[in-house]
């Protein structure tokens, strides 16, 4: 078994040799020399630390990603069809309520609807996952070394590659209803977006994962903030049907102005608003460093609550 | 040559409110704002310990349960911060503290294995070379391709055991697991325990049995009630912990067979 073991593996004195120091105490984590100097990094190297970190993991947490999508199907017979069954089957009956009982004119309104609905769910299913992400991964939160952050993370990223599978939907959906749809160069917009969307997520997930360990609650919290939300996202109608006094709560909201140009952009070939789009991203970053700031802060006990 | 030192420990601290029910609600933290604070006990589960490790060297921690053994260890792992003082640590941790942390049930024991090593600080590419040394250890064979939720309680620790076993840590922390699977495998645990110790891996390990500790560890702590009640060579330890308890009349029994 000795032999065994020892072929393939590195002696571990050099590997200690070479080795920094990590020392934790009740201010944090510090990394270096051989004696703490009990100022532990501060919020910027903290975060350059983090962001080096996630990358040398990058393998791992690709791994969690895709254990955390393939465990949300896995167990069901057709997996995957009850992604894109959900959309379609929220398609079909916004549609016929809204066009054909509340007669609203928005035209295609179906794919009006689906391209919101579908960034849409994107944030709220991701927000939602996030903030329970630490309780759900509780035994590799307490047990494992593993960076705690690239847990929501991870959770965030497996929604994404939902939502990539959803986009294939979407432009499928040109082969049906060609009218609804103008493909122009703006489409270069779209990664933009999406990564202004994802700030936000990850900014508010830090936030509500965070505290949600201590203050259970936060996750219900977090449930009727999302419904709140979604009435004051444009997904179900046009920012400018919305009277002039409210629109400002419109602007405010980074993921409207999201999912608005995002619309734009599929379906009239136009090119966001910049300043609605430098804006969204200005408040994105905001909330991200936010919630970068709790989580370092919880991060501290996470572990004694879970 | 003096081995490296590895692990230093200096007056090291954990604290918790002992509070009735948990966790603690909003309603709680606005009460908190409104200086309307409930009753809550201190506790340290761990209180003034400090020691040095050098590499290859195995520390031994004995206690009564509750004397803060696994909170010590959580420390030394790096999961839990302390309150007090300073752990300081050199070199990959691998932290045995339960089998199979991390497992997810519905994947198979190869994807497992490659999630595991990853969230241990392995590589997937190297993972994947030490798969077959992992399955074998672990004595799974075929199986390996089914989702552990099919597998024995059994199967499932020696496979988490086998994980942690082999992916080369320069620390291992291991917390009371060791009763694993059936009387040969425990034995094949102890000679691959052994051999990472031949090659000079820092170990802390808790556990009930004292002759385990005076077989395994160099040196010993005992802890009583978070607070170092002993310390010394692994024997020294393992005996007087062994007088104390069976002499207060308490476990004598269980002792023995362990």
């Amino acid at each position: 078994m000795t032999a065994q073991m020892e072929s393939g593996a590195r002696p571990p004195g050099d590997a200690v040799e070479t080795a920094p120091w990590v020392h934790l105490s009740r201010h944090g984590t510090e990394i270096g020399g051989e004696v703490p100097s009990g100022t532990p990094r501060g919020p910027v190297a903290a975060f350059t630390a983090a962001v080096k970190l996630a990358w040398e993991v990058r393998e791992t947490l690709w791994v969690l990603v895709v254990r955390d999508f393939k465990s949300r199907y896995r167990a069901q017979s057709l997996g995957l069809f009850w992604s894109f069954a959900h959309p379609l089957v929220m398609m079909v009956s916004v549609t016929i309520a809204f066009r054909y009982i509340l007669h609203v004119g928005i035209e295609n309104f179906q794919v009006f609807y689906l391209v919101g609905a579908v960034f849409w769910q994107f944030f709220s299913n991701s927000v939602i996952a996030t903030t329970g992400s630490m309780l759900d991964n509780a035994g590799l939160v307490k047990r494992t070394t593993f960076p705690r952050f690239l847990f929501p993370i991870a959770t965030m990223l497996s929604h994404l590659i939902l939502l990539s599978m959803e986009l294939v939907l979407v432009f499928g959906f040109f082969f049906v209803f060609p009218e609804a749809y103008t493909f122009t160069s703006s489409l270069l917009a779209i990664p933009l977006l999406l990564l202004i969307l994802m700030l936000m997520i990850v900014g508010v997930g830090f936030t509500t994962c965070g505290l949600n360990v201590r203050y259970r609650d936060i996750h219900y919290l977090t449930t009727s903030f999302i419904t709140v939300f979604f009435w004051i996202t444009p997904v179900l109608f046009r920012v400018d049907m919305v009277p002039p006094w409210l629109q400002p709560a419109m602007l405010v909201n980074p993921v409207g102005i999201v999912i608005e140009s995002v619309r734009n952009i599929i379906m009239f070939g136009r090119w966001p608003n910049m300043t609605h789009v430098s804006l969204a991203g200005l408040s994105a970053v905001l909330v991200f460093f936010f919630g970068c700031a709790v989580f370092r802060r919880e991060n501290l006990r996470i572990a004694d609550y879970v | 040559m003096p081995k490296p030192l590895t692990v230093r420990a200096s007056n090291l601290g954990k604290h918790y409110f002992r509070v009735h029910e948990r966790p603690m609600l909003l309603r709680e933290a606005a009460m908190l704002m409104a200086g309307r604070t409930r009753k809550v006990d201190d506790l340290w589960a761990v209180r003034h310990v400090s020691f040095d490790l050098h590499a290859g060297e195995t520390l031994g921690v004995l206690g009564a349960n509750g004397s803060g053994k696994s909170t010590l260890l959580t420390l030394v792992a790096g999961t839990s911060f302390p309150s007090e003082g300073t752990i300081s640590t050199r070199g990959r941790i691998s932290p045995l503290l339960t089998l199979g942390a991390g497992f997810n049930f519905d994947m198979t024991g190869e994807e497992n294995i490659v999630a595991c090593a990853g969230l241990l600080g392995i590589p997937v590419a190297e993972a994947n070379r030490r798969m077959q040394q992992i399955v074998d250890f672990a004595e799974l064979g075929e199986v390996i391709d089914t989702p552990i939720r099919y597998y024995s309680s059994g199967m499932v620790a020696r496979l988490g055991f086998s994980i942690a076993m082999n992916v080369s840590p320069d620390i291992l922390v291991i917390d009371e697991v060791l009763g694993v699977g059936d009387l040969r495998f425990q034995e094949k645990c102890i000679a691959a325990i052994k051999g990472l110790q031949d090659r000079g891996i820092t170990m802390v390990v808790a556990a009930q049995a004292p002759l385990f500790i005076s077989a395994f560890c160099n040196r010993a702590i005992w802890l009583e009630n978070g607070l170092v009640k002993l310390t010394g060579t692994a024997d020294e330890v393992a005996d007087a912990y062994n007088i104390a308890m069976t002499g207060a009349g308490m476990f004598g029994e269980d002792l023995a067979d362990a």
